[in-house]
């Protein structure tokens, strides 16, 4: 295994992770500079492989994830764009849900006349006089790339490619984006949406990308670069060039990819992946020891039918902000309080003041290494107490009612999530992580019902570890909208061929073995007019056998599994996909079949790792809880609750009645403590 | 402006005063128990005590005597209805202590005497209306818990602002838990039905679909379905676990072509009694009638207007009544969807029972009531205090009007008077228009109209302050019967949801009278709906149904949006879709220049869309604002009209008016369809030029416009125009003079 190194950058600090040859993994944060990112990761690339023991010349991937990308807000070219006659507003309008902020962002719309037929067949040829005006005209107003959206550019992109061609030759170095090439999808709005936003992402990504080659290259590293998607998979620099917006929002995804793995080592093929940092919480889901990834994928005001894990934004995290309303109400968040925690500072109080209140961070631990300085716990229970006597409770109690609403909330997201999936949330795995994470992982598996909790190594750095194993990943889709009965499959069988094709091509071109490579063929077939899509698995190979009988009684299948319901209406075919994938894209090893239930089955004795005591108040008592080192576990010792295990900048709780137990990964194990407390 | 009506004296001081003499008694003994260490725990403990909880325990005895001790003289109750089911009389009974009222239902065995069976259900009633008078809570089964009876006795320590000090506060932490639980268990069934719908109409209000209710039907949160009251009166006794109710009657509470279904909630340990309800709502594409995908326009009673499904159980113990749900899709158009969404509604239903059995089993049956108590009363104590802050004593009314019935009747006015007495609100509709004989009436039941009036208050005065039947007893509502809001059956009401946007529109009219800044001008109303039946090209019938957007309204510090739907659910369906899915042709889809109301705040675009179609068809639509313009705020003009033009292949333009069926179609005709623009806010010489010019680069606002609206002169082509700063300031000097205002905010 060669070595491969992770890098996300957070707001203020960079996560970078590098896994050896010997499977060892090693992490470091460093502060971002604002001013030259680069050379901070540069310095941050250097300490960690010397710190490793590895020359940077050695490293052979890396793997980076460009978060915090906006293409609404990204610098960039000045994009002027080119619609169909008659839809100019199209990204004002968008789809009745107000404008998309791209609206703001562009030079000017401006129409051309022509027109195709749905079936892409032409019923008005292009205005090549009136075409050569807007693009002159789109120069005039300063635009500096351009993007081409025209109806039904998707089953027909000659159009676009035509005024493509025209560009070239009134501006030869013009940027221009197709959005036929961006999503093959008949969605007008979307596709706008999709293709002004490759126009705006492109240069920026590129030009990042080719600042930290240089860097890399004064480290005398040699390694390749690979940028991190939102599908949880990666691609290299040309193909992000390509598309530049699969690789926004690639962190979070990154996160539940780490978190099916860390899932799997614990022995559950199913789990929910909570996400929970100081500034938000995400929720994901693990199905089938993979995450699920979906086609709905939110950029710019619009819903693109691009892939990208599914994640649910589910408020704020421990800086969610507190306060008593008007009328006497507790809310925390969704708000992030002001300049943070108050034991940090900040305006608070915070989610984070109240588990410091209740004795869950302990003292030394720097709940959330990217706080330079000890939490002031004073400050923490001024702010609390303030709150309490407006409530006339004690401060215990203010601080255990605010950890109760915002496990009530992270509870219904949670659930909200398993009930999307169609999935039943009780003894549902859940994999706890970021900064806030392994504090509350325990509460909400009782809230759920008592499902193991997975405390991954380095919980706040899934993101980075999701990135080390970032697989070659891509979709090639086709929209289609017909009913199952207007089709036949020869016709489907053509599709998927050239689907096929286009993905191997890409796999040749990321340098993917033919033997390594995945491809897979999917088809999202639903009820006519349903809102959302069933996903199933299509073989290109028995489709002539099989027919198209067999998938449509397979659909019928489904939806009658999840629904209780088979109905007498029409099934209409909604999208054909091939998905390519280098070799770990698709399944992972190690996860044993169904939703196992791992029994913490550790006897070992964990006092070696013990490092204090600390008074903590759970669930309305003060108990006296140890504290035991997160790095001093040995793999199979256990932990039982109450227990505070401290890692570097996270604390997990244990519960009273449950116990966690170390895993060989260095991950911990939460679950209920079958032994009644014995062994501890 | 319509005086108030004759009314009672204000506030009922005496139930005031002993209400100040129960709190500042429950003050001191909290007090008591806090210097006992006996803190949070104890007082519940302490509340059977409560001299409030006697008059329950004497109901069985002479319950005037008991309302004469507790409200003197001053009370007065008057039967409402009575009702025999099977062994039951019923009896609903209305309470009024100086002002104030109460209904409740009391029951009692009518084998034998009437009048006694009456008298026995008389006495259950009133003890319930003046248990549910004296907490102030709307009346549910918790009344009836002796240990609910602290809930209202929060002492209000300072001035109306400050916090309340709960007596159990760490009780007051756990409602803070369950009302945040109601919110997710919302979401979480909205979200199943989004999931699991087939037809559109269906999923577009997934995000508004649940309603949870207490044991009494009364809403912790949702719309109100009056229909679970209903439920409650009429079956309580024989609710069964398993059981799904099913209800789509426009006379019963639900609106016109939608369907609610009902499960009860049953907590395992209470052994009969559903703990509360869960109801989803969602319209039902084809429920409503014989022109498919909507009521038809010119039906003159509700029996033109489809199938009404009185209360009935299609889910009987877990299994589903075959019958019912045969007889119902045998009467709806591509049934296979509907079966689909009806089950996708009762899966909604069933996953919010599932969320409200989650939390009996994890805060206990008994807290779980009081907290559907206590979230009823902290709601309406919070809203008698914004009544109180905000509203005037003296009427402020307003009136706006529908274009037309689609009969050839109109144009209707809307008329609303609101003031207060006290915090006690009144909102009085007397001056509304007779009922309709076309379908644009609205059976607007006083709960739902309460929640909607509720909800606009606290949305401008204390958006924190949750909604549920707590907002009932504050306000006062009078619907005339017979007129256009209140009419008799059997009235059509298929276009109620047009005149329901209306409503809307007149509250705001209203609040824009008290309320300063806040509020917001008239909007396009509801979205306009437009069908097309005919044939897809390929010999097949097809009906589709195309939703339009209009100018969301301007408010003060936002712009209205262009085109914006009014829901976060429905979206407009893309032009290549509709082309590929149907013979029609879009040519154009844009917002129209000018069409939004000028203001500071600029309204919404109205939009344009033109269909062409390419084989022959009908088409029918129903709009509004077609005659009366979206009105604006604090200076700000009306947004435009809407307008429905065919075009012939001749050339011959027709316009059939705001509503409209039966419109044939040859290939190559064509329909323009315009929408209303919103109503805009403030004064528009107050918008920045800087604004108004990015307004004509993106060819929403012309350059006439500008400048004859906003006094804002721009040069060169609309695409790259420019500001001419000079002229700008002039003409905004001229028309600030001529607009009989100082020169105001040329500057700004």
């Amino acid at each position: 295994m060669p070595h491969r190194l992770g890098i996300d950058i957070g707001k203020t600090f960079t996560d970078l992770l590098l896994r050896d040859d010997s499977g060892t993994v090693h992490a470091l944060k460093t502060a971002n500079s604002p001013d030259d990112p680069v050379s901070a990761i540069a310095g941050g690339i250097r300490e960690l492989a010397a710190w490793a023991g590895v020359a940077p010349g050695d490293i052979a991937t890396v793997v980076h994830g460009v978060s915090g990308l906006d293409p609404a807000e990204a610098g960039g070219p000045a994009v002027g764009l080119l619609v169909t006659a008659g839809f100019e507003h199209v990204l004002l309008l968008g789809r009745g849900q107000g404008a998309s902020p791209l609206a703001g962002r562009i030079v000017a719309t401006l129409g051309i006349a022509e027109r195709l037929e749905a079936g892409g067949q032409v019923r008005q040829p292009i205005d090549e006089s009136g075409a050569r005006d807007a693009i002159q005209t789109l120069r005039d107003l300063g635009a500096t790339a351009i993007a081409v959206s025209l109806l039904h550019a998707a089953a027909n992109p000659a159009h676009e490619r035509a005024l493509k061609a025209l560009i070239g030759e009134i501006a030869a170095d013009m940027p221009v984006v197709l959005s036929s090439d961006v999503v093959r999808e008949a969605a007008d709005y979307e596709r706008t949406v999709a293709a002004v936003s490759t126009a705006v992402l492109r240069p920026a990504l590129t030009r990042y990308f080719e600042g930290f080659a240089d860097t890399l290259r004064t480290l005398e590293a040699a390694a390749e670069i690979r940028v991190a998607r939102a599908d949880g998979g990666s691609m290299s620099v040309a193909h992000a060039g390509d598309a530049p917006v699969d690789a926004l929002n690639a962190g979070p995804a990154a996160g539940v990819a780490a978190a099916a793995v860390a899932a799997a080592h614990a022995g559950c093929r199913d789990a929910l992946a909570l996400d929970m940092g100081g500034g938000a919480t995400t929720i994901g889901i693990v199905l089938d020891g993979a995450p699920v990834v979906t086609r709905k994928t939110p950029v710019a005001g619009a819903n693109l039918t691009l892939p990208s894990i599914a994640v649910l934004q589910a408020g704020a995290g421990g800086g969610a902000a507190v306060r008593i309303t008007g009328h006497g109400a507790l809310r925390v968040g969704p708000e992030v309080a002001t300049g943070g925690p108050a034991c940090f500072g900040g305006d608070g109080p915070t989610l984070t003041d109240a588990n410091l209140v209740l004795g869950l961070v302990p003292a030394g631990s720097g709940q959330g290494s990217t706080q330079d300085r000890a939490p002031d716990r004073a400050a923490a229970e001024a702010a609390i107490a303030r709150l309490a006597d407006r409530l006339g409770v004690n401060p215990y109690q203010m601080a255990q009612g605010i950890r109760d609403l915002a496990n009530e909330k992270l509870y219904g997201a949670l659930r909200q999530t398993a009930a999307t999936h169609g999935v039943d949330i009780a003894s549902m795995p859940l994999v706890a992580y970021g900064g806030a994470g392994p504090l509350h992982g325990n509460a909400l598996a009782i809230l759920c019902g008592d499902g193991p909790v997975v405390i991954p190594a380095r919980p706040g750095s899934m993101s980075a570890r999701g990135f080390v194993d970032a697989q070659p990943r891509q979709e090639f889709g086709h929209s289609c909208r017909c009913l199952l009965d207007d089709t036949n499959a020869a016709a489907i069988g053509e599709i998927l061929d050239s689907l096929g094709g286009r993905a191997n091509a890409w796999l040749d071109e990321e340098g993917e073995s033919a033997t390594g490579r995945q491809l897979r063929f999917q088809v999202d077939v639903r009820y006519r007019g349903q809102g959302s899509d069933f996903t199933l698995d299509i073989d290109p190979v028995n489709l002539p056998n099989w027919g198209l009988r067999d998938l449509s009684d397979r659909f019928a299948t489904a939806f009658e599994q999840r629904h209780a319901v088979r109905l007498d209406a029409p099934v209409e075919l909604v999208r054909l996909r091939a998905v390519a994938g280098g070799r770990a894209a698709g399944r992972r090893n190690g996860a044993s079949p169904g939703r196992s239930v791992p029994r913490p089955s550790g006897r070992g004795d964990a006092s070696g790792a013990k490092v204090g005591e600390q008074r903590i108040y759970l669930d309305g008592n003060f108990l006296a809880a140890p504290v035991y080192a997160a790095d001093r576990l040995e793999a199979g010792s256990r932990v039982a609750g109450p227990a505070l295990v401290a890692g570097d900048g996270w604390t997990a709780v244990v519960h009273p009645g449950y116990a966690g137990t170390a895993g060989a990964e260095g991950a911990l194990v939460i679950a209920p403590d079958r032994d009644g407390g014995n062994a501890a | 402006m319509t005086p108030p009506r004759s009314s009672t004296p204000s506030l009922d001081s005496m139930l005031e005063s002993t209400r100040e003499q129960f709190d500042r008694t429950f003050a001191d003994r909290l007090r008591q128990a806090d210097a006992a260490g006996l803190r949070n725990r104890r007082q519940r403990a302490a509340a059977p005590e409560e001299p409030a909880a006697e008059p329950h325990a004497e109901a069985a005895s002479d319950i005037d005597a008991v309302l004469n001790r507790r409200f003197g003289a001053d009370w007065s109750a008057e039967l409402v209805e009575t009702q025999v089911t099977g062994n039951t009389l019923s009896a609903l009974y209305r309470l009024t202590v100086d002002g104030r009222s109460a209904l409740e239902f009391g029951d009692a065995p009518a084998d034998g005497d009437r009048e006694a069976a009456l008298e026995a259900a008389r006495r259950s009633a009133l003890a319930r209306a003046a248990d549910a008078l004296a907490h102030g809570a709307q009346p549910s089964a918790a009344a009836a818990d002796p240990a609910l009876l602290r809930a209202p006795a929060a002492p209000t320590t300072t001035g109306p602002r400050a916090a309340p000090a709960p007596s159990g506060a760490l009780d007051a932490l756990a409602l803070d838990r369950i009302e945040a639980a109601w919110r997710q268990i919302r979401k979480e069934a909205g979200n199943v039905l989004a999931q699991a719908a087939i037809a559109e109409p269906a999923r577009q209000k997934a995000a508004e679909t649940a309603t949870l209710t207490d044991a009494r039907g009364a809403t912790l949160i949702g719309r109100p379905v009056p229909a679970v009251a209903d439920l409650v009166r009429n079956r309580s006794r024989d609710l069964r676990p398993g059981d799904v109710f099913l209800v789509g009657d426009p006379y019963a509470g639900v609106q016109a072509g939608t369907w609610t279904a009902i499960v009860p909630v049953f907590a395992a340990e209470t052994g009969g009694d559903p703990v509360g309800f869960s109801a989803a709502t969602a319209p039902m594409a084809g429920s409503a009638g014989a022109a498919p995908g909507s009521a038809p326009n010119g039906a003159r009673s509700v029996y033109g207007e489809g199938l009404r499904i009185p209360p009935i159980r299609i889910f009987d113990n877990g299994q589903a009544s075959s019958a019912a749900l045969d007889l119902m899709l045998n009467n709806i158009p591509e049934s296979g969807a509907a079966h689909g969404d009806l089950r996708a509604l009762v899966e909604a239903a069933q996953a919010g029972e599932q969320g409200i059995a989650g939390l009996c089993v994890r805060f206990g049956i008994e807290s779980y009531r009081q907290a559907c108590a206590a979230a009823q009363e902290r709601t309406g104590r919070a809203l008698r205090r914004i009544v109180a802050e905000h509203l005037p004593e003296e009427p402020k009314s307003f009136e706006d009007r529908i274009d037309s019935d689609g009969c050839g009747n109109g144009p209707f006015t809307l008329k609303l008077a609101v003031w207060r007495e006290g915090e006690q609100a009144f909102f009085d509709w007397t001056g509304t228009a007779a009922q309709a004989e076309g379908p644009v009436n609205l059976l607007l039941d006083d709960r739902v109209f309460a929640h909607i009036a509720a909800g606009l208050l606290i949305r401008t005065f204390d958006p924190e302050v949750a909604v549920n039947d707590g907002v009932l007893a504050p306000l006062r509502i009078t619907l005339p019967p017979g007129s256009l809001l209140h009419p008799r059956f059997p009235a059509p009401l298929g276009s109620g949801a047009q005149t329901l946007a209306r409503v809307y529109d007149v509250l705001n009219g209203v609040l824009g009278q008290f309320a300063g800044a806040a509020g917001a001008a008239a909007g396009y109303g509801s979205s306009p709906q437009l069908v097309f039946t005919g044939e897809d090209g390929r010999g097949r019938a097809v009906s589709l149904t195309d939703r339009l957007f209009g100018g969301a309204p301007a408010r003060s510090g936002r712009d209205g949006g262009d085109g914006r739907s009014l829901s976060a659910g429905a979206r407009s369906r893309p032009a290549e879709q509709l082309e590929s899915d149907f013979s029609i042709t879009v040519e154009s889809v844009t917002a129209i220049a000018d069409s939004g109301g000028a203001g500071a705040h600029r309204g919404g675009c109205g939009v344009e869309k033109v269909y062409r179609f390419r084989t022959a068809g009908t088409l029918s639509w129903r709009d509004e604002r077609e005659q009366s313009r979206p009105w604006g705020r604090n200076g700000g003009e009306a947004g435009a009209c809407s307008e429905k033009i065919v075009v012939r292949t001749d050339g011959s333009r027709e316009q059939p008016g705001s509503k409209a069926g039966g419109v044939g179609v040859a290939p190559g005709d064509r329909l323009i369809f315009r929408t209303a623009g919103g109503g805009g806010w403030g004064n528009p010489l107050d918008r920045s030029p800087e604004q108004v010019q990015k307004d004509v680069r993106r060819g929403l606002v012309s350059t006439a416009g500008a400048r004859d609206r906003y006094g804002v002169v721009v040069a060169g082509s609309p695409a790259a125009c420019t500001i001419d700063r000079k002229a700008t300031q002039e003409l905004r000097e001229t028309l600030g003079r001529s607009r009989g205002r100082s020169g105001g905010g040329s500057a700004r």
